[in-house]
C-alpha cells in the first residue's frame, strides 16, 4: 500500500475512533484524536505548498502561517481560505485549542472541571465538528491543488 | 483522576489515558520548578532538568521521564503515518503510569 492511501486509511480510522469515543463518552480520547488530526492536516497543508513551512510547528503556528499566505494565489489559499467561514474556522480551531489547552493545565488542580461532563462534552463535540470542517476544506483544496499541479 | 485513569485503562481507551498520564505529570513537575524558581513560562524538558540538578529526582526517574516523553511524542507525531499499534500504546500508558507512581514517591505527594 502507498504512503498517501495507507495516511488517509489512517486518518479515516482516527477520526472514527474520535466518533466512537465520543459517543461512549471518553470525551478526553475524543479531544486528543481531534487535536491531533487538526494539528497534522494544518502542517501537512503547509508542507505540501512548501517544505520549509510545515515542519513540526503546533496549530497556533500553522494557522499564523496559513494567514499570512492566505491570499496566495499560487497555492490556492485565495479559493480556500481566504473566505469568511473558512476564516471563522481557523479562528474557531484556535479558540478550541485554548479550551483543550485549559483543560491540561487544570488537571490536577480542579476537579470540578474534570468531573464536568456536560462541559468535556461540548468540547469534545466542538473539536469534532471543527476537525471534520478543516478536513473537508483540506481535501477540497487538495484535489483542486493536485489538478491544477500546485501540488 | 485516578478514577478516570483507570476507567479509560480498563476500557482501552488508551489515548484518553495519555491525555490524562502527559497532562498530571508535566503539570507535577512544572509546578514544583514553577514555585522554587517563579518563572512564568516552563517547558516539560526543562522542568525534568530541573528536578535532576536539584536532586530532588533520581537518575532513574529522570531517565525515565526522558523516555516516556520521547515515546509519548514519537507516537503521536507518528499517529497519522502509521497504523496504531495497540499493544505498543498500552505499553506506553503503563510506562506512563509507573513514572507517575514513581514520580509521586520521589517528590512526596
Amino acid at each position: 500500500m502507498c504512503r498517501k492511501v495507507k495516511k488517509g486509511l489512517n486518518i479515516s480510522n482516527l477520526i472514527n475512533k474520535s466518533t466512537f469515543a465520543l459517543n461512549e463518552k471518553f470525551y478526553l480520547e475524543s479531544i486528543f484524536l481531534s487535536h491531533a488530526i487538526i494539528e497534522e492536516r494544518l502542517r501537512s497543508l503547509l508542507l505540501k505548498v512548501n517544505p520549509t513551512l510545515g515542519g513540526r510547528n503546533k496549530i497556533k503556528q500553522c494557522i499564523k502561517k496559513i494567514n499570512k499566505y492566505i491570499n496566495n494565489e499560487e497555492y490556492l489559499f485565495n479559493i480556500y481560505f481566504s473566505n469568511d467561514e473558512t476564516n471563522d474556522l481557523l479562528k474557531e480551531i484556535l479558540t478550541w485549542k485554548g479550551k483543550r489547552d485549559n483543560l491540561i493545565h487544570e488537571f490536577e488542580k480542579n476537579y470540578d472541571l474534570i468531573n464536568d461532563n456536560n462541559k468535556l462534552k461540548n468540547i469534545a463535540n466542538e473539536g469534532d465538528n471543527l476537525m471534520r470542517s478543516l478536513n473537508t476544506i483540506v481535501m477540497r483544496w487538495k484535489k483542486n491543488a493536485l489538478k491544477q499541479k500546485v501540488i | 483522576m485516578l478514577i478516570k485513569l483507570e476507567n479509560s485503562i480498563e476500557n482501552e481507551f488508551y489515548f484518553e489515558s495519555l491525555f490524562i498520564l502527559a497532562s498530571v505529570i508535566e503539570n507535577h513537575t512544572k509546578n514544583i520548578m514553577k514555585k522554587m524558581t517563579e518563572k512564568p513560562r516552563i517547558s516539560f524538558e526543562d522542568s525534568i532538568e530541573f528536578l535532576f540538578e536539584e536532586k530532588l529526582i533520581s537518575k532513574k526517574l529522570y531517565h525515565k521521564l526522558h523516555n516516556w516523553k520521547e515515546n509519548r511524542n514519537n507516537l503521536v507525531h507518528n499517529l497519522i503515518l502509521e497504523t496504531i499499534d495497540e499493544e505498543n500504546l498500552y505499553c506506553i500508558v503503563l510506562e506512563g503510569k509507573e513514572t507517575l507512581n514513581i514520580l509521586k514517591e520521589e517528590t512526596n505527594v
